[in-house]
């Protein structure tokens, strides 16, 4: 071994026993914490996943897979991901677009502004359980809804909103359309108002049009916002549950069903636990999944 | 100083220790380490509505030696909470047990044999329909019928009146029930009938309100080895012809709807008639008027067939786990043995409103007293079915739903609905 290597191995040995463990010990209880409430339960409802319970508190049997090609062949998650698909339309695409529109309004100065923000913002502190009920309220067939189509002569008959195969699904999505769309326009608004103003001033100066600031600028710039609304659009999605089993219990005929509803349905419905816990990894996985997308087509760009 | 400060925070900590575990202890001071007590045994019952809370001062009332708590959890949060507690060996000692529940549950190995139980008490006064089916699984005893719920219609004898209909003899075929509908819509202001069998929130009541009609033509859900369904079948086909008819015609509240609770609208006396289950007698301080002019009736046969009701309720049954605990499992059989007594099914019916498990529950004078309305739950107890004693009953709940669904509200017709529904529900039998 020669000088040199001698003295780093000396010095590391010196290092090591010199270690502060301080920092550790008051990251201990913070640790056990995670371990005990996420890790473990994490761990053990996914190696539940592989398993059947044949008896409460004892006999579990090792099924493989079995759970997994269980989920993905039942004709129902398939439709439920169909719906979840659509439904993510109305949690992330819809209130992104209107709340980046709602955001540069306010940002470019309007008129009570502060009350504007606060107005769009109240939704967002509504419980779900609250806003859904409000809304079945409002869409029942004896709603304000119906009640105005009705006397302005759009309708002649009160509209099934939410127990008809066509319309229940929209009309949890309008629900969640007026309840996020506060939430994504503080996010966008918080990202330009940090924007600098002299890249604007040097566009002008050049004699480029607004949609031409808005497309090479202001977009780009918006990115790590957009980014954040985004992955956390696609993780409620996939997490989405009140939303739907409030308004219409997934029906009717699983027309409103989503991956989430269905999933409750399976584990805590029909006690299967097993193939509830894969069904929990196949949500986890594809929340995953597409938050990873999601980052990687924006170009990597760190939230 | 830092030597001080040392010292209280070691003596905080020991008295915060001590707190910590005078915590960990029964708020009854009598208790012994092992969970009995020296003086009184404490149990848990859980159900799930709020008024069978009256099963407390009922039992306890009765008892010198146990306390009975009632600890009310709404169905879906008592389902999810009793399978965590069953599987941490703390479930509470004793559990009213939906009996679409009851063969899951026996399947999972979570309910102890009350065979012996059974034997000694040598009831043999139960209604029919509830014994085996409330009961017994694979030839053992897991459970003992506790209240009981039925499902008949009710009606207000003065819409009767006005629409022209006798009140006393009340429609009992399908056309009957037809015929009085359309005199109840021509002639009165109100709709003549509350009704939900179908809405996606009300799992459950497409076997309570629906299934009576498929049995009153002698139709059935599955074949006697449980191995087919038969609800594709002609006496099937009927059945939803019939509610069809009723949506198609406006003689109805929406079937579909998710709003569950219909009952309000026939005590708002904006309808004439309700589909119902026997927990009614809360009408009778909610809408006074409406009780005194309330009747009750057995659902419409088809020509030819014999009026039906779906018997359920909840089946009384002792977690498994609780046997270990020889002074808890005696006083939760105690508590078994008295929703079986006299005294016990007074409560059920006087006290909560629902049915007795056995005949001699309802020869009782207040019975007698309301006899106008007691008389069709009687026969109903006597002529209903007990819901298919299936471990996957409740998944097959959700195909049988949809199709009533899709047929009522005209998105497709009957017999491939039906269809449909066979098909998906021989899937999961055979799965």
């Amino acid at each position: 071994m020669s000088e040199t290597q001698d003295s780093l191995v000396g010095k590391l040995t010196t290092d090591r026993s010199q270690l502060d463990w301080r920092p550790y010990v008051y990251l201990l209880p913070a640790f056990v914490m995670v371990a005990i409430f996420l890790a473990y339960p994490l761990v053990d409802t996914f190696l539940l996943s592989f398993q059947e319970v044949v008896t409460l508190g004892g006999e579990t049997r090792w099924v493989g897979l079995d759970n997994y090609v269980a989920v993905v062949t039942d004709p129902l998650f398939w439709v439920a991901a169909k719906n979840t698909l659509i439904f993510s339309v109305g949690m992330i695409v819809l209130p992104l677009v209107l709340g980046l529109g709602l955001a540069m309004a306010i940002n470019r100065g309007i008129e009570g502004r502060s009350f504007l923000r606060s107005l769009i913002f109240v939704p967002v502190v509504v419980p779900i359980v609250v806003a859904g009920i409000v809304f079945s309220w409002l869409l029942s067939p004896n709603g304000l809804v119906n009640w105005l189509l009705t006397t302005a002569g759009v309708i002649e008959e009160p509209a099934r909103f939410l127990n008809s195969t066509t319309l229940s699904l929209p009309s949890v999505m309008l629900m969640v359309l007026w309840k996020r769309t506060g939430y994504y326009m503080v996010i966008l608004l918080a990202g330009l108002q940090g924007l600098p103003d002299d890249v604007y001033e040097a566009a002008k100066i050049m004699g480029k049009s607004r949609w031409a600031m808005f497309r090479h600028i202001t977009l780009p710039l918006l990115k790590p916002a957009i980014l954040i609304t985004l992955v956390l659009g696609i993780i409620d999605t996939v997490r989405a549950f009140a939303h739907v089993y409030v308004m219409t219990g997934g029906g009717p005929s699983n027309s409103s069903e989503i991956l989430s509803t269905h999933f409750y349905q399976v584990a805590f419905g029909y006690f299967n636990f097993g193939k509830g816990a894969a069904y929990g990894f196949i949500l986890f996985g594809m929340a995953l999944v597409f938050s990873t997308i999601a980052i990687k087509l924006s170009g990597g760009t760190e939230i | 100083m830092r030597n001080i400060n040392r010292r209280r925070v070691l003596k905080g900590i020991t008295t915060a220790g001590a707190i910590g575990l005078a915590g960990c202890q029964s708020g009854n001071s009598s208790e012994n380490g092992n969970g009995a007590s020296s003086g009184t045994v404490q149990i848990t019952l859980r159900e799930r509505d709020d008024p069978m809370a009256a099963y407390e001062p009922g039992f306890n009332e009765a008892q010198e030696n146990i306390e009975l708590t009632a600890s009310i959890q709404p169905p879906e949060e008592k389902y999810r909470s009793l399978i965590s507690e069953i599987n941490a060996g703390k479930a509470p000692e004793v559990v009213g047990l939906d009996v679409i529940y009851l063969p899951r549950f026996v399947q999972l190995g979570a309910l102890s044999d009350l065979g012996s139980l059974n034997e000694d008490l040598g009831h043999d006064d139960y209604f029919e329909p509830l014994t085996p089916d409330f009961t017994t699984w694979n030839d053992t005893v897991h459970a003992l019928p506790f209240w009981i719920d039925c499902s008949v219609y009710l009606y207000n004898k003065a819409h009767f009146e006005e629409a022209g209909i006798d009140p006393e003899s009340p429609p009992t075929t399908f056309q009957e029930f037809l015929d009085a509908s359309r005199a109840i819509r021509d002639n009165t202001d109100y709709t003549p009938l509350s009704l939900n069998l179908a809405g996606s929130n009300a799992l459950g009541l497409e076997l309570f309100f629906f299934m009576p009609h498929v049995w009153a033509g002698d139709g059935k859900l599955f074949n006697e080895e449980m191995t087919e369904c038969l609800i594709d079948e002609q006496p099937a086909i009927d059945a939803v012809n019939f509610f069809k008819t009723m949506v198609e015609e406006d003689l109805c509240t929406d079937p579909t709807s998710n709003d569950t609770w219909t009952l309000q609208s026939f005590m708002n006396q904006e309808t004439s008639m309700a589909y119902s289950a026997g927990f009614i007698s809360h009408i009778e301080e909610e809408s006074p008027e409406v009780w005194d002019n309330m009747a009750t009736a057995m659902f419409p046969k088809p020509e030819g067939g014999t009026q039906s009701s779906f018997l359920g309720g909840n089946s009384v049954v002792i977690p498994k786990g609780i046997t270990e605990n020889e002074e808890k499992f005696n006083a939760a059989k105690e508590f078994v043995r008295w929703s079986q007594s006299e005294d016990g099914m007074r409560t059920t019916v006087e006290d909560i409103g629902y049915l007795p498990p056995r005949q001699s529950g309802l020869e009782t004078e207040f019975v007698e007293e309301n006899g106008h309305l007691y008389d069709a739950f009687t026969r109903a107890m006597e002529q209903g079915h007990a819901p298919p004693m299936h471990p996957k009953t409740i998944e097959m709940q959700d195909p049988l739903n949809n199709a009533l669904a899709r047929a009522l509200l005209g998105e497709q017709e009957v017999e491939p609905a039906l269809s449909e529904a066979k098909s998906k529900i021989d899937k999961i039998l055979q799965g």
